[in-house]
């Protein structure tokens, strides 16, 4: 029997995907536009990209951006996975508090992370600045390795590692040439979420910080104005989170 | 075969008293036994008998509660499993999947800095022995599971350890595999004279490749020795369940080398039980030997024989398995012949085929009160200083008696002025009631109490006179049977025409004698098995046991200790043994 089409399901799904995607659209569009940023599309150009591109505000905006989140990835890549290590050999009660403990950041707003992160520098007295920064992106970094990693270690035989000891391994050469290779997937994972994770962030960085990362200086500069050179910038950004974000997930599914 | 490697007394692992447990879960619990060098030995039991839990102690994995770890006699409690001459394969290989097959087997040469020439030379013999020559290449994903599992051999074999533990290695393989591999593994062992401890829960695997078992159970070491003791000699019934095919049955021992059981009595070649000790008895279905029924009995003073009808005969390949039914009991038995459903046949057991072992389920005693009196007068019994007025017919004046009071038929209350005063010795809820030790006249009373009393306070008993059972006392006249007979050789007197065998030698043949047999030494049996034969005329309950008296026609009457009720007119033979009939 065939069944009747149901245009219903089809038209919902595209009114979701143009309420997600339109505001998108319309910003690539007009980081094209000749004129403005907000007025009637007046002919195609890339200059917008040229001056951005020229602009050392966004050049510093952009150094900072990925400075910060390359060393933040790194740090909390190495920590995150040596914590999953940790939680997943400590007892079923230990597991439990301190997963739990980990998750509360991730599920916390942004703004109230950043604001407590702000607090705590204020009160140690620690003037901010890119290193207040940094500290804050790895703090924030860190859950999305750990749980990146756990499932990994959770799937891993546990005998491997007692093998590599049986065989002479000590314990740190086993972790290095057995557990850790075995769990790289899952590190891999990790580390490109969070380096997704700190690119992203304003929230955070707006509060701990008095350095202009890429999110901080789009915020500022649009108060002043959308300038086109913004439509530009956010553009890059977007097809770059765009893209590590599809490697994310395909790297999700070849693992599964 | 493989040349026999001879097996030294040297003692390479020994483990004294050890003690593991997980929370409240004791898996094993003082753990003693030692392996010699070069010995191919096989943890067998269940799962979660502690096998696996004895291995990763030995290996280093675990560390016990409590107990030693003895490497070539000297401790190795504290040595990591790193630092051990010991490797391990595991149940589930666990070989390193991003290293290929050479890497794998290279992985413990490496840590131990060795050449790379030496490595590759050694990697490609280890690849060799387990026929896998070529393979080094190959990533681990590509093989199969037996070839994985010879690589996890070859893994730990390079090694050179000084044990090598394999942890149901086979066990993830398919049957024919598993026997090729089976052979391989106790050539590869014979070959490099290496120290195998291999865990399984597979009997035949064990009796197949063992030197020495060790059968376990809930932690604990149940039976130690080579599969031919194992099997021919289980030292119990788990044992003897585990260990193949068995039939497991309840049987009494009157004598040293004479047991009963299904119905029968048999000779057999065990000594040392009590005499009427209960026990269990194994006989394995390969052990049966059919007979007609009407065969001749082998046995004194009994039938050997159980009667029965086939109720299934399966052919399984090689031999038939055949379920006899004798009476209450279903019997298992292997013979090359078949058998039709609904035949009647008979089964012997030779003695030497029949093992007897301490019953694990020891009979509850009747928990009673059983106490000397003494016949007062006519219808009056002195018991504890009190004298009850009960019957008494049979008995003379001032005869010692056995008197039964039983502990519900003894009421406790406060009152000072009852038949006996005494103290709260225990306490004990039994669920349903309160179980009293009460001291009182210099005997201890068992009784029991609705309420609660604490312990060493003042109770009192009274006792109804019509609930007493009066015995004769054990060694007395009447308890006996007796009975008249006549010599009619050297070893052999006739009771109302049916001849015994007696043990004591005769040189009075032709002689009117008395005999004398204690009603507990006469053994029930089925009918047709016995020296005499007879109905159930009367049943007489003791408060602890049945005195049952059958009618062996001819004025015969016996006199049987049971510890169950029987029905009246109900069939039985009657067994008992020479050395247990006396000449008055």
């Amino acid at each position: 029997m065939k069944k009747k089409k149901n245009g219903l399901p089809i038209l919902y799904i595209a009114l979701i995907i143009a309420f997600l995607y339109l505001p998108i659209l319309v910003m690539i569009l007009y980081s094209f536009n000749e004129t403005s940023a907000t007025g009637p599309f007046t002919g195609f150009t890339v200059k917008w990209y040229e001056s951005a591109f020229r602009n050392q505000k966004i050049l510093d905006a952009l150094a900072v951006t990925f400075s910060i989140a390359g060393i933040a990835t790194v740090v909390s890549t190495v920590f995150g996975t040596l914590t999953a290590i940790g939680i997943f050999n400590s007892r079923m009660l230990t597991q439990k508090i301190v997963t739990n403990v980990t998750y509360v950041p991730m599920l916390n707003p942004d703004i109230v992370t950043g604001i407590s992160i702000m607090l705590l520098f204020v009160y140690a007295g620690i003037p901010r600045g890119y290193m207040t920064m940094l500290m804050a992106h790895i703090t924030f970094c860190l859950p999305y390795v750990i749980f990146s990693v756990l499932p990994k270690l959770r799937q891993l035989d546990p005998n491997l590692y007692e093998a590599a000891l049986d065989l002479g391994a000590r314990p740190g050469y086993a972790l290095g040439r057995v557990v850790i290779p075995q769990i790289m997937p899952g590190i891999i994972t990790g580390a490109l979420l969070a380096f997704t994770m700190s690119i992203d962030d304003f929230a955070i960085s707006f509060f701990t910080s008095d350095e202009a990362n890429l999110s901080i200086y789009v915020y500022s500069a649009a108060k002043r104005g959308i300038k086109p050179e913004i439509n530009a910038i956010s553009t890059v950004v977007f097809f770059g989170v765009l893209a590590l974000l599809i490697i994310i997930n395909f790297r999700k599914k070849k693992e599964n | 075969m493989a040349e026999k490697v001879h097996l030294t007394n040297e003692k390479i692992i020994e483990l004294k008293g050890i003690n593991k447990s997980y929370g409240s879960n004791k898996v094993l619990d003082d753990i003693n036994l030692y392996i010699r060098k070069n010995e191919f030995i096989t943890f067998l039991g269940p799962s979660g008998c502690g096998k696996t839990t004895t291995l990763r102690i030995i290996a280093g994995f675990e560390q016990a509660d409590s107990g030693e770890v003895l490497f070539k006699g000297k401790p190795i409690n504290d040595i990591p499993p790193y630092n051990r001459s010991v490797n391990t394969v595991f149940q589930k290989y666990a070989l390193f999947p991003h290293l290929n097959v050479a890497e794998n087997i290279a992985f413990g040469l490496r840590i131990k800095k060795k050449s790379k020439k030496e490595i590759a030379e050694k990697v490609e013999k280890m690849l060799e022995l387990v026929g896998l020559a070529g393979y080094g290449k190959r990533s681990i994903d590509s093989l199969s599971g037996g070839q994985q599992q010879r690589i996890a051999i070859a893994r730990a074999l390079v090694n050179e350890p000084e044990i090598l533990l394999l942890d149901e290695p086979l066990a993830a393989l398919d049957l024919k595999l598993r026997k090729d591999m089976q052979l391989e593994l106790k050539k590869m062992q014979q070959q490099l004279g290496i120290t195998f401890l291999y865990v399984t829960h597979d009997q035949e695997e064990a009796l197949t490749m063992s030197d020495t078992i060790v059968v376990m159970k809930n932690g604990v070491i149940q039976q130690i020795g080579k599969p031919t003791d194992i099997y021919n000699e289980p030292k119990n019934a788990f044992v003897a369940d585990f260990i193949g095919e068995s039939n497991i049955v309840h049987g009494i021992t009157p004598h040293d080398n004479v047991v009963i059981f299904g119905g029968a009595v048999f000779n057999c070649v065990d000594k040392g039980f009590a005499q009427g000790e209960n026990v269990d008895v194994v006989i394995r279905p390969e052990d049966f030997i059919v007979t007609d029924e009407a065969a001749k009995s082998s046995v004194v003073n009994g039938s050997d024989i159980l009667r029965g009808e086939v109720t299934s005969n399966i052919f399984k390949g090689v031999h038939y398995e055949t379920v006899v039914k004798c009476g209450w009991y279903e019997w298992v038995l292997q013979n090359t012949i078949s058998h039709e459903k609904g035949d009647r046949i008979g089964l012997r057991v030779g003695p030497n085929d029949i093992h007897i072992m301490e019953s694990e389920i020891t009979p509850t005693p009747t928990r009673t009160n059983l106490l000397v009196g003494k016949v007062y007068e006519e219808g009056v019994v002195e018991v504890a200083g009190h004298r009850f007025s009960c019957p008494t017919t049979g008995y003379g004046e001032d005869e010692d008696v056995d008197v039964v009071i039983r502990p519900e038929d003894i009421v406790v209350s406060d009152n000072e002025d009852d038949m006996f005063t005494g103290t709260v010795e225990s306490c004990i809820f039994n669920g349903e009631q309160y179980e009293l030790v009460i001291k009182a006249n210099d005997c201890e009373w068992l009784a029991y109490s609705d309420v609660v009393r604490d312990e060493q306070t003042f109770v009192s008993m009274s006792i109804a006179d019509d609930v007493l059972f009066v015995m004769p006392k054990e060694t007395s006249h009447g308890a006996v049977n007796h009975f008249t007979a006549t010599v009619t050789a050297a070893d052999t007197i006739e009771i109302c025409g049916r001849k015994l065998k007696v043990a004591a030698p005769r040189d009075d043949i032709g002689a009117v004698v008395s005999v004398s047999v204690r009603p507990q030494d006469v053994y029930v049996v089925d009918p047709g098995n016995g020296v005499f034969e007879g109905t159930v005329a009367d049943v007489e309950y003791k408060g602890i046991y049945y005195n049952v008296y059958v009618d062996c026609g001819d004025g015969l009457i016996c006199k049987v200790r049971a510890n169950e009720e029987w029905d009246r007119s109900e069939k039985m033979g009657l067994y008992i043994h020479p050395l247990d009939i006396k000449f008055d």
